[in-house]
């Protein structure tokens, strides 16, 4: 009774991913509407969303101190995996949407490697800053110095490695969580007010180069990226080609208006609507008020997440995960929706918990798993 | 110190954190900004534009239906054709047109001569400028901003391809001419119709390539294009007729008829023959598919309305074999009829004969030789004898004395004393070909007595005189005129057969109601009648007074796949009586017409009586005239007009050759047509019964 009473357990942040799989049904079961495949894929994600529930569960049996332990093993089991993923034969490893990012299991499925190296890069970077700021600490110019250099190396592995899968979104979605606990791990302002003046002029230039000599661009990203940016910046005049699917998810949210359609009262077929474009299922059948209503589940997920990481003061190791699933939850959520509703070009990252896919929500409830763990662990300090 | 710093970093802590989640709050605010943008703000339009969807049909051609002859023997094929298809969605841009050639030309070849040629530089200066979007921008930035201020799209357009440089396109290899070569195909089609790619020459295995990666290619298909395959080249073919090509598509000046038919403006209708008048059943009936397409030309539906369905066949009348033996009989005749008398014949040109089944009207063979002047050449011009109407002669004699017992003018049996008589003082002598004495009304039909016909017109005029006091006027009934030629109607002489064809000529009808006259059209010498028609006229004779009418159709067949097998029948086409002589006495004609065949001195006995078969018929000779440097030189008409067997009548003729000179021994070449035919029908009916026999008795029971 007493340990429980001293536990910080935090149900709330339960809740919202309970809602979060809820909603997730819902959108999915709407989405099957158009039957583009055979495949039912409600019940395959309420499976999903169970097998992730066991997973948490499962990380319960360890204590912090293990998890830290096995980070490194995790990373560098990632790493393998993505360079397996690379090298290995289309028919174990197959192109899908023009991405090589997934590995057949025959008979029992595939996985997505790069959906959990996010995770594994979050735990790796949280262990590299525990363990520098123990043993080296920070704050001063070479001491900061030191730090960027190891999480440079142990993020641009997978950051490169994802990215040559052509899956430029997760690459994104690892650079954001990087910075993210860059920015937490206590480096000196003078550091981030350099790198940030530095991103600036780096945007910069690239909009001035997209808009007076796109050629240029061509050197080191592709046609196709090049095409996104088009197509996003106008997506009816691309509507045949490659602005399709994008003008259509607009079609669909812009017509959901404040109320909705309704369950079931979608009009605008969707190619792929239960993975990526979910968020349009929600937004047609329930208009802007629902689309708001799950907007905010993830800004309260977030909520829950920073609660706890406040409430961690100095154990470092547990906040810098805190901080990734943080920056991994939040990107994902903006790029995504931001994506759908032509705000941001399209990268095709899933809307995490909300798209259908096993890898994504495996992984997601494997982080989340690890954050709930940590509250779990958390000791009220009755006496500070 | 330290413990400062310690403080000072925890607190660092929880602000950054802290900073971090108000930065996540600002990026969903913009979300939740971007929505309200969308859904509030512009969501009314965005469902406007979904309601605002627009439902298009596109027709897809079935081949053809093909033609038999009575032994289905084909007579008119389909070969198809392989074709490639460009059908491109509303609102489609070059750009996509030039992706889509780019992989196009990985299956198919457009490099021979023929395509590239067609290649302008116009073609390949915009090929140069969608190439990549270096070009384009180097282009774009040739055409100054002054230069731009006055002129509208288009023209801006116009004038930036035109400074694209003669170097610049110089130098492109065979495969990017080829790509260009079909985009230029591609930039021909309209949205939602499709546009021929390529169509000649296309290969099994480019067919083959294409249909396999049709996912690929948006807007293109690979189809099948027909080809009609005339098998029995020249026999009948002016009889079956043609169709239009693509190009030519409906006839304009009938569009509307074809286009609220269903019919597309570059669809291949039948213009003339068969394939014209049976066109509403060769055609079949088009595959249907509706897309719906929103106001962007984006197609988010299609489904098909309409079940496609290959023409249907038509089985003919005709029996090619015969046809064939009857086109040889009437040119070889006709050629020697020329080469005997060449001068004297020097006018001679057609030769025509049509034959059928007098019980049903079933077209067996139908023949129109011509012998081209200028060129020396013979020609199959089967159609002369639906559309050339001439004087037969005595030939309608039959009509003449049914119309005299109808009447009550004369009864059978009646004689008359044959010798020339002249009407008014001066007036010319009008005669038989000799003085035949006294004769009776088979005897007047035997020996083609012009004076008894004359007796009959006379009487019909009201005028009773017997015999004629040569010399006096008479003042004959006018109404006589009207009369004798609803009489003659009722044979078909001078109406409208009936036969299904587009045209038929009626012939001409006299217009001047004098005495001579009336006499001259008792024996064939004033109104001008059709081979056709006189065909129809010896039928009724033939089946004891039922004018049925001609066809060329016998039945219509279901489509179905096999190339080797027929379909079912669909529909047999029945026996039409247009009308019944109601005449008694026709018998009476019947063997007047038997005697000419084969009584001794009647006029065709000759050819006729020494047959295995009985036969019977009528003679003609009709005097005319042609004009040579404004000479009047005498020619004459012949025609002969007969059925067999005599008893139970199966096949009918008439056979006409106008223009022959008056020479004495001249070639009888209406004569030699009928024998021959008839010797071919009997001898080719024992051989293997090609002309089937079936339908008979059918139609027997049917009369």
């Amino acid at each position: 009774m007493k340990k429980l009473m001293e536990s910080n357990f935090d149900e709330k942040l339960v809740i919202s991913i309970l809602l979060l799989a809820l909603s997730s049904c819902i959108a999915i079961s709407s989405s099957q509407k158009y039957q583009q495949y055979e495949q039912n894929f409600l019940l395959s994600q309420i499976i999903w969303f169970c097998l992730g529930t066991i997973i948490v569960l499962f990380i319960f049996v360890f204590d912090m101190e293990q998890i830290r332990k096995l980070t490194p093993y995790l990373y560098v089991f990632g790493i393998l995996l993505l360079i397996f993923v690379l090298f290995a034969p289309n028919t174990i490893a197959p192109i899908r949407n023009g991405a090589k990012s997934w590995i057949l299991f025959p008979g029992i499925g595939q996985i997505q490697p790069s959906e959990f190296m996010k995770i594994f890069l979050i735990l790796m970077l949280a262990y590299i800053t525990k363990n520098h700021k123990e043993k080296i600490g920070m704050g001063s110019v070479s001491q900061d110095g030191k730090y960027l250099i190891k999480i440079f190396f142990a993020s641009i592995i997978p950051i490169y490695l994802v990215y040559l899968q052509n899956d430029f979104g997760t690459s994104l979605v690892m650079l954001v969580i990087t910075i993210f606990i860059i920015f937490v791990s206590g480096i000196n302002w003078k550091i981030i007010v350099g790198f940030l003046g530095m991103a600036i002029s780096v945007i910069a230039l690239l909009v001035l180069l997209f808009l007076y000599s796109p050629n240029t661009l061509l050197l080191f990203m592709d046609t196709y990226q090049l095409d996104r940016i088009y197509s996003w910046l106008n997506p009816f005049q691309y509507e045949a080609g490659i602005g399709y699917q994008l003008s259509k998810s607009i079609l669909a949210i812009g017509s959901g208006m404040i109320s909705g359609k309704g369950y079931y009262g979608g009009q605008v077929y969707i190619p792929e609507a239960h993975s990526d474009f979910i968020f349009t299922m929600v937004a047609e059948a329930f208009g802007f008020i629902g689309a708001c209503t799950v907007i905010f589940f993830y800004f309260f997920l977030i909520y829950r997440i920073v609660a706890i990481a406040i409430k961690q003061r100095e154990e470092t190791f547990e906040i810098i995960i805190c901080i990734g699933m943080i920056g991994m939850i939040g990107f994902h959520t903006f790029q995504n929706i931001g994506m759908v509703s032509g705000l941001l070009p399209i990268t095709g990252i899933p809307l995490l918990l909300m798209s259908y896919g096993g890898s994504s929500v495996l992984a997601t409830m494997f982080g989340l798993g690890i954050v709930l763990n940590i509250s779990y662990r958390t000791k009220k300090y009755l006496f500070s | 110190m330290v413990d400062k710093k310690k403080k000072k970093k925890k607190k660092q802590l929880p602000f950054r954190i802290n900073l971090l989640f108000f930065a996540i709050f600002l990026m969903f605010s913009v979300l939740i900004l971007q929505l309200g943008v969308v859904q509030i703000l512009n969501g009314e339009a965005y469902q406007e534009e979904i309601d605002r969807t627009i439902q298009d049909t596109t027709k897809i051609p079935v081949p053809r239906g093909k033609i038999y002859d009575r032994n289905y023997n084909v007579v008119v094929d389909n070969e198809p054709v392989y074709s490639i298809t460009y059908t491109p969605a509303k609102g489609t841009q070059a750009e996509e047109r030039l992706a889509v050639s780019k992989k196009l030309a990985e299956y198919i070849s457009m490099d021979s001569e023929e395509h590239l040629d067609k290649v302008t530089d116009r073609d390949k200066r915009e090929y140069f400028y969608l190439l990549n979007k270096k070009n384009k921008k180097e282009v774009d930035e040739r055409l100054t901003t002054e230069a731009k201020a006055d002129m509208d799209n288009g023209e801006v357009y116009n004038a930036t391809i035109d400074l694209i440089t003669d170097e610049e396109i110089a130098n492109f290899s065979k495969q990017e001419l080829e790509v260009i070569a079909i985009k230029r195909e591609l930039d021909k089609a309209f949205s939602l119709t499709p546009q021929i790619v390529k169509n000649e020459g296309v290969t099994a295995e480019e067919y083959a390539q294409v249909s396999e990666h049709l996912s690929i290619l948006p807007g293109i298909n690979a189809t099948t294009d027909w080809n009609r395959n005339y098998v029995y080249d020249g026999t009948i073919r002016s009889i079956i007729g043609s169709i239009t090509t693509q190009k030519e598509g409906i006839p304009a000046e009938q569009e509307q008829y074809y286009l609220t038919r269903g019919y597309s403006r570059n669809d291949r209708v039948g213009k003339s023959g068969l394939e014209e008048f049976y066109e509403d059943i060769l055609r079949g009936r088009k595959e249907q598919i509706e897309y719906t397409t929103t106001k962007n030309g984006v197609v988010v539906d299609s489904k098909t309305i309409v079940e496609g369905q290959r023409g249907k066949d038509l089985v003919l009348t005709i029996d090619m074999e015969f046809q064939e033996e009857v086109d040889k009989i009437v040119r070889e005749e006709l050629q020697t009829a020329i080469n005997k008398f060449p001068y004297q014949n020097r006018f001679l040109e057609d030769a025509l004969a049509v034959v059928m089944n007098p019980q049903n009207g079933e077209i067996l063979a139908i023949s129109g030789q011509h012998y081209d002047r200028e060129t020396g050449e013979y020609a199959n011009e089967d159609y002369r004898t639906l559309y050339n109407a001439t004087e037969p002669g005595s030939a309608i004699k039959g009509a003449t004395v049914l119309a005299g017992y109808e009447s009550g003018v004369i009864t059978p049996g009646q004689t008359f004393y044959d010798r020339p008589i002249q009407i008014g003082q001066g007036g010319p002598w009008k005669g038989s070909w000799d003085n035949l004495g006294a004769v009776d009304d088979l005897n007047a039909l035997k020996m083609s007595s012009n004076v008894y016909m004359f007796y009959i017109a006379l009487r019909m005029g009201g005028d009773y005189r017997n015999p004629y006091p040569n010399g006096s006027k008479t003042s004959l009934d006018v109404q006589a005129f009207q009369q004798m030629r609803n009489y003659f109607w009722q044979f078909g002489l001078g109406v409208k057969t009936g036969i299904d064809f587009p045209y038929e000529a009626t012939g001409y009808v006299g217009p001047d109601p004098l005495a001579g006259n009336l006499l001259d059209f008792a024996i064939g010498q004033y109104d001008t009648y059709t081979t056709m028609q006189l065909a129809q006229y010896i039928s009724t004779i033939a089946n004891g007074g039922y004018r049925v009418q001609p066809h060329f159709l016998k039945e219509i067949r279901e489509p179905i796949g096999s190339k080797e097998e027929i379909g079912p029948i669909y529909q047999s086409y029945g026996t039409k009586v247009l009308n019944k002589i109601e005449m008694e006495n026709i018998e009476r004609i019947q063997e007047g017409f038997r005697r000419v065949f084969h009584s001794d001195r009647g006029t065709a006995v000759s050819f006729f009586n020494d047959k295995d078969y009985t036969s019977a018929g009528k003679t003609g000779t009709a005097e005319t005239e042609r004009y040579e440097n404004g000479v009047k030189i005498d020619t004459e008409n012949r025609t002969l007009v007969g059925y067999a067997p005599f008893e139970n009548p199966e096949v009918a003729f008439a056979v006409v050759v106008p223009g022959l000179g008056i020479v004495t021994q001249q070639h009888q070449i209406n004569n030699l047509i009928g024998e021959r035919i008839l010797d071919t029908y009997f001898e080719m009916k024992e051989n293997g019964g090609i002309l089937d026999e079936g339908t008979d008795t059918e139609q027997d029971e049917e009369l």
